[in-house]
């Protein structure tokens, strides 16, 4: 499945017209058909998503479709339906958040229906070779740590969906746009001025979310799977001191079970999976409220055999 | 009601895999699609039941018996546990 | 112009899988992803095509649905299993419906099934002791307000589903195969007399093999929901064909339709089977079925132009321009077969405007 082009290389009107047929934008091993008119998700997918590869070989793994619900509500009070594949399960939404919606429900396909990787609710970063899994619940602060990491030189791979080949115990990439919720965007803009963002959405459930482009670098190698190394779990407290503790490897693996997607789909093959990924690695917890000192402890750990 | 005489055995079809360090090991029950994570103890206790089933005085002297009465408690209280995870059962009269 | 459907030409003619193009393959997942039939297709597929042969992004595709689909069936072999022993005590036979009776007899349309619930045939007499040892054993009952539960318990042929507290599995007790409102009522005492023992497992039955085919029939055409159409239609060719070898299912098959009213869904099940799947279907079975049952040339082409699309996948590939007023229409008359006019008038309303529970528009 060769490529044809870069959404980067396509002028704009094009780029319109075939998210209007159906665009297939290749991240990672996935293949997924765009179908949208929807002027901020065409903008966000020109800007987010410009080094990310535009397949044509006809074949995808997830369709998506984000347009307008039929009738008045079109008119009034913008909103938007996600389809993917079947009607949809998801409320309609404000315009203004449709990009983000577009984000959660790439993630959406993923999750729930990918069974060939072994999938944990984590991000996954890569320096020197090796890689660290970053699970957390929302509101642990992943995402910053994520974004920190990422602007401080390590490889994106993933910042929602660590994604884990049974066979080999690899890592497999799937980088897309990091999702900032709150004040992780100040922290980003603060640390990065420059840095491509789409325009927050407030009062999302999840509060505001904005999105940001992910490193050309880890785009680019995209093709390429890590091994693991650590399993970090983050918890960002204001005013904690830095800490890192190491974790019992049984209660590591617990955890992750807990937040794996489709831990208990691959019964004894996920147990399996998930306890030579643990075995691999080590588990810490990880606090910390001062940035540079987070970057820090992490760049001491690659030093660490 | 569960007391030391009560006769227990592993629940019948289990298939169990686990992974275990330093003391504490994650159990997969492939029959239930369960996971647990269980102490030394536990492992001790159903390895001996996987032979033959075992009324809790028996287990306890795989412990070394000599039990005091809060550990007598602690001790009903994993079987009972480990019963509620249904890795074991009372044997059938 | 009636839609059509590359799923339903390739599960007719299944050779031609070996020679599909990447671009046909993914029309092909998105029509069986629409119709839950995924986990189906992956059997099917290897049955005809050799892994190496396949795009590996297709192979894992379908590879991921089985797997998901045996853990369903794992689950519910368990959850068959927990119910047995909960209903123990009662001594009441526990009879399997649909998919749990499929998975547990190992028949061929169990292959590839996703659950959502365990469906179960006790007597009517006996459903107060079945409630209460699965209340005993963790099972409630569902949250519905008052008007439904009396809905449930007054008009319908079963209890309100009921969940486990700590597994959070989903029981229906069913006491009949129709509601207690519909125009016809199929004996469930024909039923439970005629059911089969569960090979290996004493205290389970399933519906004998005709009853089985009557009550996936009943099920299809008579029930107003219609987006697992063709899930149901590819189960009654499998289960015409695996209990047709023998001749003595299909002698008696048409005189079994007639004893329990239910000549007219299967003949519509019988005449549509066909026309998907090409169903083989004895000549002199077809005659009488449709010496029973044949409905008027009006009833038989609206029916017609309506089954067309309906029992079509729901992917747009496999729509045409009056697939949503075929959909409309087959509630309204799922219903209407289900429940005497005023009634049905009245619950529709309850439904639309007084219940609480989550999205009231599905008419």
């Amino acid at each position: 499945m060769s490529p044809v082009t870069t959404v980067g290389a396509m002028p704009r009107a094009l780029l319109a017209k075939r998210l209007a047929q159906g665009l297939h934008l290749q991240t990672g091993p996935f293949i997924t058909c765009v179908r949208t008119s929807i002027d901020v998700v065409v903008d966000g997918i020109a800007r987010l998503y410009a080094d990310y590869p535009v397949s044509d070989a006809g074949y995808a793994d997830f369709r998506l479709t984000l347009a307008p619900p039929p009738g008045l509500r079109r008119w009034f009070r913008p909103q938007v339906c996600a389809e993917f594949d079947l009607p949809s399960h998801f409320l309609p939404m404000p315009r203004a958040h449709a990009f983000a919606m577009f984000e959660w429900m790439m993630n959406w396909c993923i999750s729930s229906r990918v069974n060939h990787y072994l999938i944990i609710h984590a991000a996954v970063v890569e320096r020197g070779g090796r890689a660290v899994i970053l699970p957390a619940p929302p509101g642990s602060g992943k995402s910053t740590l994520c974004a920190i990491l990422v602007n401080a030189g390590w490889r994106l791979l993933s910042d929602e969906l660590a994604l884990v080949d049974p066979e080999s115990g690899m890592l497999i990439p799937a980088p897309r746009p990091i999702s900032l919720k709150n004040q992780s965007i100040d922290v980003v803009r603060r640390l990065v001025p420059s840095a491509v963002m789409s325009p927050p959405a407030h009062d999302t459930l999840k509060g505001s979310v904005a999105h940001w482009k992910a490193p050309s670098d880890s785009v680019a190698r995209a093709d390429e799977p890590a091994m693991p190394a650590w399993v970090i779990y983050p918890r960002y407290q204001a005013g904690a001191a830095l800490a890192l503790q190491r974790l019992p490897k049984a209660r590591s693996m617990m955890r992750l079970a807990e937040n794996g997607f489709n831990y208990s789909e691959l019964g004894a093959a996920g147990f399996e999976a998930l306890g030579d990924l643990i075995e691999r690695c080590d588990s810490y917890d990880f606090s910390y409220s001062v940035i540079d000192e987070a970057v820090a402890a992490f760049e001491q750990l690659l030093g660490s055999p | 009601m569960v007391s030391l005489a009560l006769a227990w055995r592993l629940t019948p079809l289990q298939r169990l895999a686990r992974r275990c360090w330093e003391g504490e090991c994650v159990v997969f029950n492939d029959v239930t699609g369960d996971t647990h994570l269980l102490g030394d103890e536990a492992l001790t206790i159903l390895a001996h039941l996987a032979s033959r089933p075992a009324d809790g005085h028996s287990l306890q002297l795989l412990f070394g018996g000599n039990f005091g009465a809060e550990e007598n408690e602690e001790f009903l209280e994993l079987l009972r546990h480990l019963g509620q995870l249904e890795l074991i059962e009372p044997c059938p009269p | 112009m009636k839609p059509d459907c590359l799923l339903l030409q390739l599960w007719r003619a299944p050779a031609r899988l070996a020679s599909l193009t990447l671009p046909e393959w993914d029309v092909l997942l998105a029509q069986a992803d629409s119709a839950n039939l995924t986990s189906s297709l992956y059997y099917l597929v290897n049955e005809h095509v050799a892994r190496q042969a396949m795009p590996p992004a297709v192979w894992r595709r379908l590879n991921g649905a089985r797997v998901l689909a045996e853990r369903h069936q794992a689950a519910a072999r368990r959850e068959v299993g927990r119910i047995a022993i909960a209903l123990r005590d009662t001594g009441v036979p526990l009879i399997l419906l649909k998919g749990a009776a499929y998975t547990m007899a190992q028949l061929p349309s169990g292959q590839g099934r996703l659950y959502t619930d365990i469906d179960i045939l006790v007597p009517k007499a006996r459903i107060g002791a079945v409630e209460a040892a699965l209340m005993t054993h963790g099972w409630v009952a569902s949250g519905f307000d008052a008007y439904d539960q009396r809905y449930y318990r007054e008009w319908m042929h079963e209890i309100p589903p009921m969940t486990h507290m700590r597994r959070t599995t989903t029981i229906d007790v069913h006491h009949a195969i129709l509601p207690l409102t519909a125009r016809v009522r199929p004996d469930s005492a024909l039923l439970l007399a005629a059911a089969v023992p569960v090979p290996g497992e004493p205290a389970l039955y399933y519906l004998a093999p005709a009853d089985l085919v009557l009550h996936s029939a009943t099920h299809l055409f008579f029930d107003g929901e219609s987006d697992h159409g063709t899930r149901d239609m590819v189960d009654l060719d499998r289960l015409l064909r695996h209990f047709g070898r023998d001749p003595a299912f299909w002698a008696a098959l048409p005189a079994r339709a007639a004893a329990l009213q239910l000549a007219r869904p299967l003949f519509y099940a019988l005449r549509h089977a066909i026309r998907l799947f090409a169903t083989p279907v004895p000549a002199p079975v077809l005659a009488e079925v449709d010496r029973l049952a044949r409905p008027g040339p009006l009833a038989l082409a609206l029916t017609d132009a309506m089954f067309a699309r309906t029992l079509m996948p729901s992917h747009a590939s496999c729509q045409d321009g009056w697939s949503a007023l075929a959909r409309l229409g087959l509630y309204l008359r799922g219903n209407w077969l289900r429940m005497p006019p005023l009634m049905l008038a009245r619950h529709l309303f309850h439904k639309a405007f007084i219940s609480p529970k989550g999205d009231a528009a599905k008419v």
